[in-house]
């Protein structure tokens, strides 16, 4: 299902993202009214679910708080598309279940309001808006277990239980 | 194409032929090191998870090395914790303070061996790729999956090779090589990429400069860093080749606020920068060729007045050998403060913390504005280097005092 994206640029710190004052939080939802707001003031009340983050290079570096991308996912960020990644925040994504995709076309060939599809099963993010395709290197299953039942801990209890 | 060596090392992990980077893969874990500063958390995240043992309690080392011997009550307490956690899950891998930094011990008990994969709850794990394993830093909540599990995700990085060839000047130090790549690369030039090193400099190189050059390479960037005295591919497919000539490397000090920042010890020592505090401390600066490199300059000298200079060996057998040789006096007589093996002054959480507009010259991984205390201001260079300031109370080229006691 196609989703509203909103663009931002390169190097986006986690201290953008989350600012440190709000690092006491632990509740996504909570963390989540305050994500970027610095950046793009007022920007957590525009967020409808599933809606998409285009960055570029560089997205998440500096820290490697875990309260950032989870104050994305509780905001209802549903998947974060950028140029590049900081190592630690393109890791704590995934461990917490939030789909990162690095994909430097989409973000260069697609404008903020744009609605995108992303398949993350596939690889495969569609601007729906210009009519464009961009493919990028898919996941592997595991990761993709990751993704769908809401991080590593939850997956891994998953499994355990299971046994 | 041939692979490079932290590509054979990831695909032997996930039982594959062959692995490219960009690619993510699962592998097990030879070697989980979990130290004081991180246990706590990972202990908590650990109970989340509906399983109630440790996949290989044999593979798992804890360390108490940051806050040695327990420095706060809140420290003590994280301690408390790891003891009992390990006694119940069998864990006998256990080095309880005063047994050193856990990169520098890990090495020395053969923890991190030649193409073993070890993961650690800090950043300088990196240190661990010294005898040729791969070796990285990972976050608390991975930890405790990996303890769970025995497994870690991990995507294939570029190789960048490191070519130093020649022999260093015998008034230089390895760190001082070290800082000059360190300054080529910056501070994200190896960003994600696996290091390694390669050429005649690296090979004659002793374990302990391997170690240094190992933990400091995560200053630029390096998921992993690792030397090896297997022949390698000579098409393996690396990202990049830089080469250096050792020959032309002379004593470098980097200045404030990053480890990258290296200039020549000769410029910096003529701004004549008045120094509070030398420090001969951490996994890439206290180690034994580094007490001995101290001692050279210090026999026969006295600490300046108005400065202090702390010694920490970096680990019990560093500690025991300079003993034995005789360097702990002569450091000692010099007037020196020598603690005993922990972390402590590298991060500045309990020991070497500086005040508000002093200065110190250390042998210790990282200057960033605040890293040993508040306002404190941090030159890094070679252990000569800060025994040489530490003489002068100013920093200094240590060249100074080297030739003239290699009579040149």
């Amino acid at each position: 299902m196609p989703h509203r994206c909103w663009k931002f640029g390169d190097n986006v710190a986690t201290d953008e993202i989350l600012p440190s004052q709000y690092m006491v939080l632990t509740d996504p939802g909570e963390l989540g009214k305050h994500v970027l707001e610095n950046v793009k003031p007022g920007f957590a009340a525009q967020i409808s679910p599933g809606d998409i983050i285009l960055a570029g290079k560089n997205m998440g570096y500096v820290s490697s708080r875990e309260h950032a991308p989870l104050a994305l996912k509780g905001s209802g960020v549903g998947v974060v598309v950028a140029s590049s990644f900081a190592r630690i925040f393109f890791r704590n994504c995934i461990n917490i279940g939030l789909p990162v995709v690095a994909c430097p076309a989409a973000v260069e060939e697609s404008d903020e309001g744009d609605l995108l599809d992303v398949d993350i099963r596939k690889g495969l993010i569609r601007n729906c808006t210009k009519n464009a395709e961009f493919s990028f290197e898919p996941f592997p299953d595991f990761i993709l277990a990751y993704l769908l039942k809401g991080g590593l801990i939850n997956a891994l209890n998953e499994e355990f239980a299971k046994r | 194409m041939a692979m490079t060596l932290t590509e054979k090392i990831l695909s032997r992990g996930c039982g594959r032929d062959s692995v490219k980077p960009g690619e993510i893969v699962n592998v097990d874990v030879d070697r989980a090191m979990i130290h004081d500063n991180n246990a706590g958390l990972v202990i908590k995240y650990f109970n989340e998870i509906i399983r109630p043992d440790v996949w290989d309690p044999d593979k798992v080392v804890f360390f108490i090395d940051h806050h040695s011997p327990s420095t706060t009550p809140k420290a003590v307490k994280h301690h408390d914790t790891m003891r009992k956690f390990a006694a119940a899950q069998g864990i006998s891998r256990f080095y309880d303070c005063g047994s050193g930094i856990s990169h520098v011990v890990m090495l020395e008990e053969g923890l991190a061996g030649a193409g073993e994969i070890v993961v650690g709850t800090d950043s300088h794990t990196t240190g661990e790729g010294a005898m040729g394993s791969f070796a990285t830093g990972i976050g608390a909540t991975e930890m405790a999956a990996v303890l769970a599990t025995g497994k870690v995700w991990l995507r294939i990085p570029p190789t960048i090779k490191i070519e130093v060839e020649g022999a260093l000047p015998e008034d230089v130090d390895a760190r001082d090589l070290m800082a000059s790549i360190l300054r080529r690369f910056g501070p994200d030039g190896a960003n994600y990429c696996a290091v390694e090193f390669h050429g005649s400099a690296c090979r004659n190189m002793s374990l302990d400069e391997r170690t240094m050059c190992c933990v400091m390479s995560m200053e630029m960037g390096a998921k992993n860093a690792l030397f090896s005295d297997e022949e390698h591919a000579g098409d393996a497919r690396y990202s990049a080749v830089e080469a250096f000539d050792a020959g032309l490397v002379e004593p470098m000090v980097a200045v404030p606020s990053l480890p990258t920042n290296g200039q020549p010890a000769r410029e910096v020592a003529r701004q004549n920068i008045r120094i509070q505090q030398a420090a001969i401390v951490s996994c890439a600066g206290a180690l034994l060729k580094d007490l001995a490199a101290a001692s050279r300059i210090l026999e026969g000298r006295k600490v300046a007045s108005g400065t202090r200079l702390l010694v920490i060996p970096a680990s019990r057998k560093i500690y025991s050998k300079a003993l034995e040789s005789g360097y702990l006096k002569i450091l000692h007589d010099a007037g020196a403060i020598i603690g005993s093996p922990s972390c402590g002054a590298c991060g500045g959480h309990d020991a070497g913390i500086l005040a508000e507009g002093e200065v110190c010259i250390s042998t210790s991984t990282k200057n960033m504005s605040g890293r040993m205390g508040a306002g404190g201001i941090v030159y890094l260079g070679s252990a000569a280097t800060a025994a040489a300031s530490a003489v002068r109370g100013v920093i200094t080229d240590p060249r100074e005092f080297l030739n003239e006691k290699g009579g040149a």
